[in-house]
């Protein structure tokens, strides 16, 4: 008896980790990284059957992109400008809808601020503004290096760290800082007055939940520790 | 012959005149002549600009001064307003004092949104000095981002409030008028609210105006939320965007606007911005313009045109206006040719109130002589040009009361209320306040 022709298991808008390297000619070892630095999810499931979102792909090609348009762009800086972003927004740029000139300095932009602009580059004013410290030579500051170069780079980028905090605490009613968009995001869960438990990156209140369920049970751990 | 044709526009075009308070000038130059130009925007097409999402910034001011009642006042108001948005705008939420932080970028109202922004409010508290410049540029930042990444039209503003005086990083009302006018033709207005009686006019003003947005005073805390809510519906009754005048002038003429208004000079030419202009809402600029002597051509003719942008795109549209002429001519034919009279009234108010302002600057700018000096050598001026002038005799009795009053340093609280009522006056502005104050009521004429 014959063995009957299985067709592919039919995946839909996904893609296995080799099949994203084929696509987007990047070192599958090097898409893990990314997964590990927070710039793309991380795939659906774990394994060989292991497979990765549409939008995985699209943040894959927006990273070339970005790198392509500004080589001494880090890893800190992608995954900040990409958190900025909606997912649309990420697959306009992927499928070359949407210009990314407006999202970053690049190479070939000018850092001058009073070099002539385009009507409609204001954030490009702005971060050559930043870059040449808030002023002009000769223009009156306060205090040396207290103009808007106070703020580091991407701070409007990083506080979408201090947004997704700040909305989460909202939600599960847990203790945080408001922080300086200097920072990254970490979530603080209170265990005993001496300890706490400190949590970086960006989670669902799910997800949150389940941190706040740890932090209970290691509050139980440590109390009665405490109390032998 | 005094020009005083006015362009009449289509309905949905601006009304926009031009005219001379005289049009003979001497021979042998240094005539004096006043340009009387007035701009009304047509009425707003409400379903449209009610419609149109605001990509709004709010960046509060949260320096040691604003604790207490201020900054509760300040994070109701925000609330307040926040509330009043719609699912589909976005806003982004900043703080500033000797830092900066970045409560909200862009954020879209839902839910989520409105969780995040109303724990960001609850969780705002005072710190350090006022960094005023860097607070406000980074609200311009996360609008400038939103800008950059929206899918579709949305009006980009910010609405700075502050208390004190910019004493971190960019202070120069110069520098930060600068970078409000950069940001303003580059879609990114200003709106400010001063609170208390330390806050800098100065500063602020000078960011609303050259930011194409408006200046606004809440001494008392419980005013913040019904300036900022005032300003909201300013916003969205906003028929014109980043209107800026536009005179072409000729070879040894030379201009200078009798008004609050940024002015910018290039050869050739002067430039006023005029900002943001409501729904039916006029404004007149008066030019004050010294001529040359005359070399040849009988007269000279000097070109005014408006540009602005609609409140739902960013093209610029311009309108022009037929020539204003001046007409060499006699000394004898100079004093007796006939005024226009209302030019001359129009020039006669916005002259006072100009004066009053600038020299109130330099009061409180410690230039006390010289703001008096120049108040009594306008005054001068004014008694000159309103000889004989019937219905001016009210804004030079308003002078000659004010003048004198220069000698001394002027109480801060009264100084600011001057400041703003006669850049209020003198922009043809309503204050939004409720409880109507009286200090330096006598210096300015009443209303028209």
């Amino acid at each position: 008896m014959g063995t009957a022709h299985q067709p592919p298991p039919d995946h839909g808008d996904s893609y296995s980790l080799l099949e994203l390297s084929g696509l987007t000619g990047i070192e599958p070892r090097t898409i893990r990284s990314y997964v590990e630095r927070g710039l793309i999810q991380g795939p659906d499931s774990l394994g060989r059957g292991a497979r990765y979102s549409r939008e995985a792909l699209d943040r894959l090609r927006v990273v070339l992109l970005l790198r392509d348009a500004k080589r001494d762009i880090t890893l800190d800086q992608l995954r900040v400008l990409l958190q900025s972003l909606s997912p649309a927004h990420i697959h306009g740029i992927a499928t070359g809808a949407i210009r990314i000139g407006g999202l970053i300095d690049t190479d070939a932009q000018p850092t001058n601020p009073t070099a002539p602009a385009s009507v409609d580059d204001a954030l490009s004013y702005l971060r050559s503004l930043r870059n040449a410290g808030g002023t002009s030579p000769g223009q009156h500051v306060a205090e040396a290096g207290a103009s808007y170069s106070h703020a580091p780079q991407n701070d409007a980028d990083l506080s979408v760290l201090a947004n997704a905090a700040q909305a989460l605490t909202a939600l599960a009613g847990l203790s945080s800082n408001a922080r300086s968009v200097r920072a990254e995001a970490w979530y603080r869960i209170s265990l005993t007055p001496e300890i706490e438990l400190n949590v970086r990156g960006q989670y669902g209140p799910e997800e949150f939940a389940q941190l706040h369920r740890i932090g209970d049970a290691l509050r139980v751990l440590l109390t009665k520790g405490a109390a032998r | 012959m005094t020009d005083s044709n006015a362009t009449v526009p289509p309905a949905a075009e601006p009304f926009f005149s031009a005219t001379f308070d005289r049009s003979l000038i001497y021979h042998s130059g240094g005539s004096y002549r006043y340009l009387v130009v007035t701009v009304r925007a047509p009425e707003a097409d409400t379903q449209v600009t009610e419609k149109l999402p605001l990509n709004l910034a709010l960046v509060l001011d949260a320096s040691g001064s604003m604790a207490g009642p201020r900054l509760d006042a300040a994070r109701l108001a925000a609330q307040q307003l926040i509330d009043k948005l719609g699912d589909d705008e976005r806003v982004s939420l900043v703080s500033f004092a000797s830092d900066v932080i970045v409560h909200g970028s862009g954020m879209a109202l839902d839910p989520m949104g409105r969780a995040t922004l109303g724990a960001a409010l609850n969780m705002m508290c005072v710190r350090g000095s006022t960094d005023l410049g860097a607070g406000w540029l980074q609200g311009c930042e996360c609008a400038a981002l939103r800008k950059a990444t929206a899918d579709r039209m949305e009006q980009s503003h910010v609405f700075l409030l502050s208390d004190g005086h910019a004493n971190q990083g960019i202070v120069d009302p110069v520098l930060l008028a600068q970078h409000a006018n950069e940001l303003r033709q580059r879609g990114i207005s200003t709106s400010t609210i001063g609170v208390g009686m330390d806050y800098s006019p100065m500063q602020l003003q000078a960011i609303a105006e050259a930011g194409g947005g408006r200046m606004h005073d809440a001494e008392q805390p419980n005013e913040i939320a019904e300036i900022m809510l005032a300003e909201l519906g300013d916003a969205r009754a906003t028929a014109m965007r980043d209107v800026e005048l536009t005179i072409e002038l000729p070879p040894g003429v030379r201009a200078h606007a009798l008004s609050t208004a940024q002015s910018h000079f290039m050869p050739g030419r002067m430039r006023v911005v005029l900002g943001s202009m409501l729904s039916k809402a006029e404004r007149t600029i008066v030019i004050q313009v010294e001529t040359p002597p005359q070399f040849g051509a009988p007269s000279i003719a000097l070109h005014a045109s408006l540009s602005w942008r609609t409140p739902t795109s960013d093209d610029r549209k311009t309108m022009g206006h037929p020539p204003c002429e001046l007409t060499f001519a006699t000394g004898g034919d100079c004093l007796r040719q006939q005024r226009d009279l209302k030019a001359t009234q129009t020039t006669a108010m916005h002259w006072q109130t100009w004066v009053v302002h600038q020299a109130m600057q330099r009061n409180q700018d410690g230039r006390i002589g010289e703001g008096h000096q120049f108040a009594e050598q306008q005054l001068r001026h004014l008694e000159h040009y309103c000889l004989g002038v019937p219905g001016c005799q009210v804004y030079l009795e308003a002078l000659q009361r004010y003048a004198p009053t220069m000698r001394d340093r002027y109480d801060t609280r009264v100084a600011k209320e001057v400041m703003l009522k006669s850049y209020k006056y003198n922009r043809s502005e309503r204050d939004r306040r409720s409880y109507i104050r009286e200090d330096g009521d006598e210096f300015l004429p009443p209303r028209p």
